[in-house]
């Protein structure tokens, strides 16, 4: 511990002498993939540990709506608790942000904004399981920008999104990419 | 259970002169065309390929117990997971695929 102390004051001074100090910290596309494994593992939780045991297939004290608010005892949907996830974060920081996002949204707001989140969201439609890393420059800054795919895994879901009166598109199937979780880091 | 399934399995490709177990290469195809969306990310708690943390409960247990649960659906999982066209041999291949990758990774 000793050495580390004295180790510390010697680093400084050579990278004040022009030593050239090595680039340190977490890979973009470890920090993004990491990231979505901690929001991947809310939402199976979500899923399993409320929607299904307390709904409909459950116990059905909740109603899992998409209208949930106007139910006394209705419940997001998983996705919707995901959106409501990136909200909160969006107002606690700007360190990175993200998002769900569909070629085909329900919700117009929601498809690609910029070109990258189109060919990322693109890419993981065209090859189902991969992930796209990309990046871009906005408002002067340039970012890391991570497309994860976002896949029909229940019945509801499809049901849903086929029979909305919004959708864009109604042949929707189980196993299918029907969007991406976009997440921004500015490099 | 499971393990001794796969010491039979490699047992089985040696003893045949080192040729890989045809049901790999049809269960990689079935893997990459219906399995792959979820697999690789961990979907709703999907077992990610190769990764030994997931699999690794799933190994003591049989094939059959893991074909079982593949066809009937378990946890979040719906049946087949929702690829009904698919046969039960290739459900079972694309396991012995699945599985074949986590002994590798090792």
């Amino acid at each position: 511990m000793k050495k580390l102390v004295a180790a510390l004051p010697l680093c400084l001074v050579m990278v004040g002498c022009g030593g050239e100090a090595k680039q340190s910290g977490i890979e973009p596309k470890v920090y993004t993939d990491s990231l979505f494994a901690v929001m991947k593992a809310d939402r199976t939780n979500y899923t399993k540990m409320i929607i299904k045991r307390l709904g409909p297939a459950g116990a059905s004290a909740i109603v899992p709506d998409e209208h949930w608010e106007d139910k006394p005892n209705g419940a997001p949907l998983p996705a919707q608790m995901f959106r409501y996830g990136a909200e909160a974060v969006a107002e606690m920081t700007s360190d990175f942000s993200y998002s769900l996002q569909s070629l085909w949204p329900v919700n117009s707001q929601n498809g690609p904004r910029t070109e990258v989140e189109k060919v990322g969201l693109t890419y993981i439609n065209d090859n189902p399981g991969e992930n796209f890393y990309g990046e871009e420059e906005l408002g002067g800054v340039k970012y890391f920008t991570a497309v994860y795919p976002d896949v029909a895994v229940a019945a509801p879901c499809v049901d849903c999104h086929n029979g909305h009166k919004d959708t864009p598109r109604t042949d929707f199937k189980l196993g299918d990419v029907m969007g991406g979780v976009v997440i921004r880091v500015p490099m | 259970m499971k393990g001794i399934s796969v010491i039979t399995l490699v047992l089985a490709t040696v003893l045949s002169g080192c040729a890989e177990d045809p049901r790999l290469a049809l269960g990689e195809e079935v893997y990459r065309q219906n399995c792959k969306v979820c697999h690789a990310q961990g979907i709703n708690g999907a077992p990610i390929l190769g990764n030994s943390k997931m699999w690794g409960p799933r190994l003591g247990q049989s094939h059959e117990e893991l074909l079982s649960h593949a066809l009937s659906g378990y946890g979040l999982m719906p049946a087949k997971g929702g690829k009904t066209h698919l046969t039960d041999e290739q459900v079972s291949n694309a396991i012995f695929y699945m599985t074949s990758q986590v002994e590798i990774s090792n």
